[in-house]
């Protein structure tokens, strides 16, 4: 079976410094496939969707499972029994206990929960990403 | 007589009054069918085929008076047995059990269903007696004809809900092909009553998983399975959020094992959700809101504090249950001996309130002026 993830390979640190830290070649990162990235020994999901790029930390707020180790999916709306339409923005379902969660927002689609994001951009074929200082609450 | 710790009014949601000899239907029967069950011998109820009785008559044995009327054919005798010494405000007649409009012949079903509603308009509901009320009986096997029957006479202040005694198409109701049913009571705002066993004579339905009971013993205790096959499927294909004022009443399925089926559906939802993502509540809080189940057979646990526990499982479910009799059959339950099983505090919701919140009452009642519903 394909999975929506792979990850452990990127080692980074975050300088701090508020600059956007650099998380590697957009090249390297497969369409609507998870990346997992440790930087300074915590855990970020990257997901490429076509042209945008989301970044999560990789961390379920319901039993803090690895949500990025998930399944990822374009997100299922109806307005009428029996019919499902599928939209072109993904969401991310937790392997644990199923939880869905919509990106970029990160909120639950039925909890009021959410998982916390970063923003993201692909600047010249680099995958850049502003942790701020929300990493270091992470 | 007070109903163990209740003395307030009651509300009967399972009564059953019947017709007894086919002649005193027939006249209510239309052309062609009239013809057709008069130059014929076969049973206007096909129930008449049931389990043998090991007491020989599906009446309760302290009810029955040799050469007196038979329970349930009488309203003299209905009076003096039940509504008058239980202080029965309310009384919904569910036929016995309406099984007529689950034959073969879905036509002859639909014909039957709506020779029973005039039969009963004309011969219990007209009498003067503002305690009894009455269910529209449709034939589910022909939804459109179901919808038509409703529509009819979804206006009639006697006619509080809608009756449905089989799954004839071996379909969960939640299936689109019963909708014009849904929506015809949602237009009407009348709940939907759900007394399963006809699934036994249809050559579809079938009563409970793994084919059909041989015996009664069988045919009873495994009456709740349809029960959660439908609501399931109902929740499932977004019944109640295509017509939120929709109500399933449960009847004689008994109820411990509600608080189960919801939390098993709500992990379920959670984790399939993306199957239904017209389902927009968690299915605990519908089955709160639009689901309701009646007592009997009231279950009785060794301790009645196990009950509670095992109730307790869904927080709100005393607002869910909802007192009946099952007059005149053979396993009636008692109005006190039910009242008194439960605690205190829920007594008046169980043995009136859930009732009256639930059922489509006329304007004014004899009971009172009914409140209005939360659903």
């Amino acid at each position: 079976m394909a999975r929506d993830w792979c990850g452990g390979i990127t080692l980074l640190k975050n300088d701090m410094s508020g600059a956007s830290v650099d998380v590697g070649s957009s090249d390297e990162f497969m369409d609507r496939i998870f990346r997992i990235v440790a930087i300074d020994g915590k855990e970020f999901g990257v997901l490429r969707w076509g042209e945008a790029v989301y970044v999560v930390r990789n961390i379920c707020p319901h039993h803090f499972s690895p949500v990025c180790r998930g399944l990822v999916r374009e997100s299922a709306q109806s307005e009428a029994p029996g019919t499902i339409v599928l939209q072109d923005s993904p969401i991310v379902i937790c392997p644990n206990h199923r939880w869905e969660f919509r990106l970029p927002s990160g909120f639950a689609v039925r909890s009021r929960h959410s998982i916390k994001t970063y923003p993201a951009r692909i600047q010249e074929g680099r995958v850049l990403v502003d942790f701020g200082a929300r990493a270091r609450q992470a | 007589m007070t109903a163990g710790g209740y003395d307030g009014s009651v509300i009967d949601c399972d009564v059953h009054h019947a017709y007894g000899p086919a002649t005193k239907l027939t006249p209510y029967i239309q052309a062609p069918w009239r013809e057709f069950v008069s130059a014929s011998t076969m049973s206007l109820n096909p129930a008449q085929k049931h389990y043998p009785h090991p007491f020989g008559t599906n009446k309760r044995i302290d009810l029955v008076d040799d050469g007196g009327p038979t329970p349930g054919w009488d309203y003299d005798l209905m009076a003096s047995q039940l509504l008058d010494p239980f202080n029965i405000g309310r009384a919904i007649l569910n036929y016995d059990v309406g099984h007529e409009s689950a034959h073969n012949n879905h036509y002859l079903a639909a014909a039957l269903a709506s020779a029973l509603n005039d039969w009963s308009l004309d011969t219990w509901l007209s009498r003067g007696d503002d305690r009894l009320y009455g269910s529209i009986l449709v034939a589910s096997t022909l939804p459109t004809y179901a919808a038509n029957e409703i529509r009819r006479l979804g206006a009639h202040p006697r006619m509080v809900g809608v009756l449905m005694v089989a799954d004839g198409l071996g379909l969960p109701f939640g299936h689109p092909i019963y909708h014009p049913i849904f929506e015809a009571a949602s237009e009407f705002d009348l709940p939907i009553s759900l007394h399963f066993g006809a699934d036994l004579w249809s050559k579809q339905g079938q009563l409970a998983a793994g084919g059909n009971p041989l015996s009664r013993t069988e045919f009873y205790t495994l009456l709740p399975q349809p029960a959660m096959h439908h609501i399931t499927s109902c929740i499932s294909h977004g019944v109640f959020d295509k017509w939120p004022n929709v109500r399933l009443v449960l009847l004689e399925t008994g109820y411990t094992w509600l608080p189960w089926l919801a939390r098993t559906l709500d992990l379920q939802f959670s984790n399939l959700r993306r199957e239904s993502p017209f389902v927009r509540n968690l299915p605990s809080e519908t089955i709160l809101t639009n689901v309701r189940i009646a007592t009997q057979p009231y279950e009785p646990p060794e301790h009645s504090s196990h009950l509670i526990d095992l109730l307790s499982a869904l927080d709100g479910i005393e607002d869910v249950i909802m007192f009946s009799s099952d007059y005149p059959h053979w396993d009636i339950d008692d109005a006190d001996d039910v009242a008194k099983e439960f605690p205190p505090g829920w007594r008046a919701k169980i043995m009136y309130r859930n009732a009256e919140q639930t059922f489509r009452w006329p304007a004014t009642g004899a009971a009172g002026s009914p409140s209005s519903r939360t659903i």
